[in-house]
């Protein structure tokens, strides 16, 4: 099956006076029609410098160094700025963090919608209007709102207004860039709802990007962890979920709160802090502040390697299972308050 | 924005209200002067020179505000006046807002060495006082009312341009401008359709006081005997030509000083008005 989206070892670089950061260290990641991809990761990992390499929109300190992006085979990176300003939209389009901010506060919501049917289709104003009606009423929102400005919607308003916009000339690919972390519980879940309902219709693919784990858990086909501009394991969900190969990801998956009465939930607390993305380290760029690391670790590149068919860990100890590893973690958490 | 709203918040804007009055009646007054007025702007009768204020005691025949030292009627000559003075401020104003404003946007939205190139040059112009840099080309080039319109546009144009560029500033990494971005817009969308909507308003404010301290200048510089010239009557040169009999004669002086005032603090409050009323933030 041909792959709809494949980013093959993109490296990243942001430039800025003072000095320069690696955002992207040879990330690989492929997507298939019809799927939808988490990409999980704390604040630096490269989440975002992902979705934007995508659309070919990094902000003007970030420039990619090597590697290539393929969207139904053909480069982005090398695309003429009229197939750009095409593929954006019509066939990628994009779902930002902020809803507050991400709809421009002088445009009605129909306008907003109207004016990309307009610009990108020609479409005549009665009818883009028509058109756009259509496309709110399609996520939920009554047609009477129409010409209501932004400020008199709620966030989570405001951000199905800003998935009616993405939708609007019917693109196959959406990326999600932390749709739901600037909105309450209730809200995250009509909008993970609603996006999935959306998939479904219209056999939409996502790169669903978060750093909650259990709003991805509820979208994704698939999870692909980062840390440090690399992705360090990806699997299908149940796989990352159940079976965790990654140290990692194991400390990201017990720093999710979960109620259990009367039993005590042990989580992983890492040591330290995510080291700064200026001077890379050579190794592994977790070893620092992993648990099992050895002294191997400091020197060795660490490359995604499938322990099992569609499961990949960049990690030596990939063969442990989850148990030893956790039993491992706890282990030194008690040294560690041992010397103390 | 909805015209409904809109109208519902100029009726509830007093500043707004009085300001625009004053204006319309100010305006209209001057575009009918040939019609309310008798006599002739320009045609001096020695006879008649220094009489006393009339008011309305003679309906419109007498002269209202009384005359001048050569016997020429200061209300028509009021009127007169403003037509020249309020025409002069909405070219310049105008023509200003545009060329500040494009120079401005193309300044914010670029950055970089197209910033540096507009933003010195806007620096350059600011850095002469607008009178003297006034007083030099009206000089050098002669006084005359292409010359002094031209003076007054280059004198105008930074602080439209410094306006616009700051609030592009804001507006050119907002996430609304990278939305449409990656919906496939092109610059000259995202400049004029998503950034200029959202820097409009202060640009308003900005024009209408930017009348009002036009009007200011080039009474100042008529004054000064570098804008127009008599006989053509402006407030400028009434004000300068009345200035010899203050003390015995203070309505040729006095007439055209208030109605300067009353003009600029009629743009001031139109500008404060309109500052609220367009503010798109405002539910």
């Amino acid at each position: 099956m041909e792959k709809l989206l494949e980013i093959k070892n993109l490296k990243v670089i942001y430039k800025t006076e003072r000095a320069t950061g690696q955002a992207l260290n040879g990330m690989s990641i492929s997507l298939n029609p019809g799927e939808s991809l988490g990409l999980v990761g704390e604040a630096g990992a490269g989440k975002t410098t992902t979705a934007l390499s995508i659309l070919n929109l990094l902000p003007r300190a970030g420039h990619i160094l090597e590697g290539e992006i393929l969207f139904h085979g053909k480069n982005v990176l090398k695309m003429s700025k009229k197939e750009l300003q095409h593929m954006r939209g019509h066939q990628i389009s994009m779902i930002f963090q902020n809803p507050l901010t991400s709809l421009n506060p002088v445009f009605t919501v129909g306008e907003q919608i109207s004016m990309v049917l307009r610009h990108h289709l020609n479409m005549k104003p009665k009818q883009a209007e028509e058109r756009a009606k259509e496309l709110l009423e399609a996520v939920g929102i009554p047609a009477y709102r129409l010409h209501d400005y932004p400020v008199q919607f709620s966030g989570g308003m405001r951000q199905i207004v800003g998935i009616a916009r993405a939708l609007s000339l019917n693109p196959r690919f959406i990326i999600c860039d932390e749709p739901v972390s600037a909105l309450d519980v209730s809200v995250q879940a009509k909008i993970i709802n609603l996006l999935k309902d959306l998939q479904k219709e219209r056999n939409l693919s996502y790169l669903f990007i978060s750093h909650d784990l259990s709003v991805v858990r509820h979208i994704s086909d698939r999870v692909a962890v980062m840390y440090l501009g690399q992705i360090i394991e990806m699997a299908d969900k149940e796989t990352i979920f159940k079976d965790t190969r990654h140290p990692y990801s194991l400390a990201l998956l017990s720093a999710v709160p979960k109620v259990s009465i009367g039993q005590k939930v042990h989580r992983i607390v890492l040591k330290g802090d995510v080291p700064s993305p200026m001077n890379p380290k050579p190794g592994c760029r977790f070893a620092p502040r992993c648990w099992m690391a050895r002294p191997e670790c400091m020197n060795q590149n660490q490359t995604l390697q499938e322990v099992s068919p569609g499961h990949f860990v960049a990690c030596q100890y990939a063969h442990i299972s989850r148990e030893q590893m956790k039993d491992a973690a706890t282990a030194t958490l008690k040294n560690l308050t041992a010397n103390e | 924005m909805d015209r409904k709203i809109i109208l519902q918040r100029i009726r509830h804007s007093r500043f707004m209200i009085v300001g625009a009055a004053v204006l319309v009646i100010i305006i209209t007054l001057s575009l009918l002067a040939p019609v309310i007025c008798q006599f002739d702007p320009e045609a001096s009768s020695i006879a008649e020179r220094l009489l006393p204020p009339e008011w309305l005691s003679k309906g419109m025949a007498g002269h209202i505000l009384g005359t001048d030292e050569l016997g020429r009627d200061v209300f028509t000559r009021l009127l007169y006046g403003a037509r020249i003075s309020i025409m002069i401020a909405i070219v310049v104003c105008c023509s200003a807002a545009v060329l500040g404003t494009a120079l401005g946007l193309t300044a914010g939205y670029f950055g970089k060495k197209v910033d540096m190139v507009i933003m010195r040059a806007m620096e350059v112009i600011q850095a002469i006082p607008d009178i003297v840099l006034a007083i030099c080309v009206l000089s050098l080039l002669g006084p005359s009312t292409l010359n002094l319109t031209l003076v007054l546009l280059i004198g105008r144009t930074p602080m439209f341009c410094r306006l616009a560029r700051n609030n592009t500033l804001v507006y050119r990494n907002a996430e609304f401008v990278k939305a449409s971005r990656s919906m496939g817009a092109s610059r000259a969308h995202i400049i004029f359709t998503q950034i200029l909507p959202n820097i409009t308003t202060p640009l308003i404010v900005q024009l209408s006081q930017a009348f009002g301290s036009n009007i200011m200048i080039e009474s100042s510089l008529s004054f000064l005997g570098l804008g127009i010239q008599q006989p053509q009557p402006s407030w400028g040169n009434m004000i300068a030509a009345g200035r010899k009999f203050l003390a015995t004669d203070p309505w040729v002086c006095f007439a055209p000083g208030v109605a300067l005032m009353l003009i600029v603090l009629a743009f001031n409050f139109l500008g404060d008005g309109l500052r609220d009323v367009l503010d798109p933030k405002r539910t």
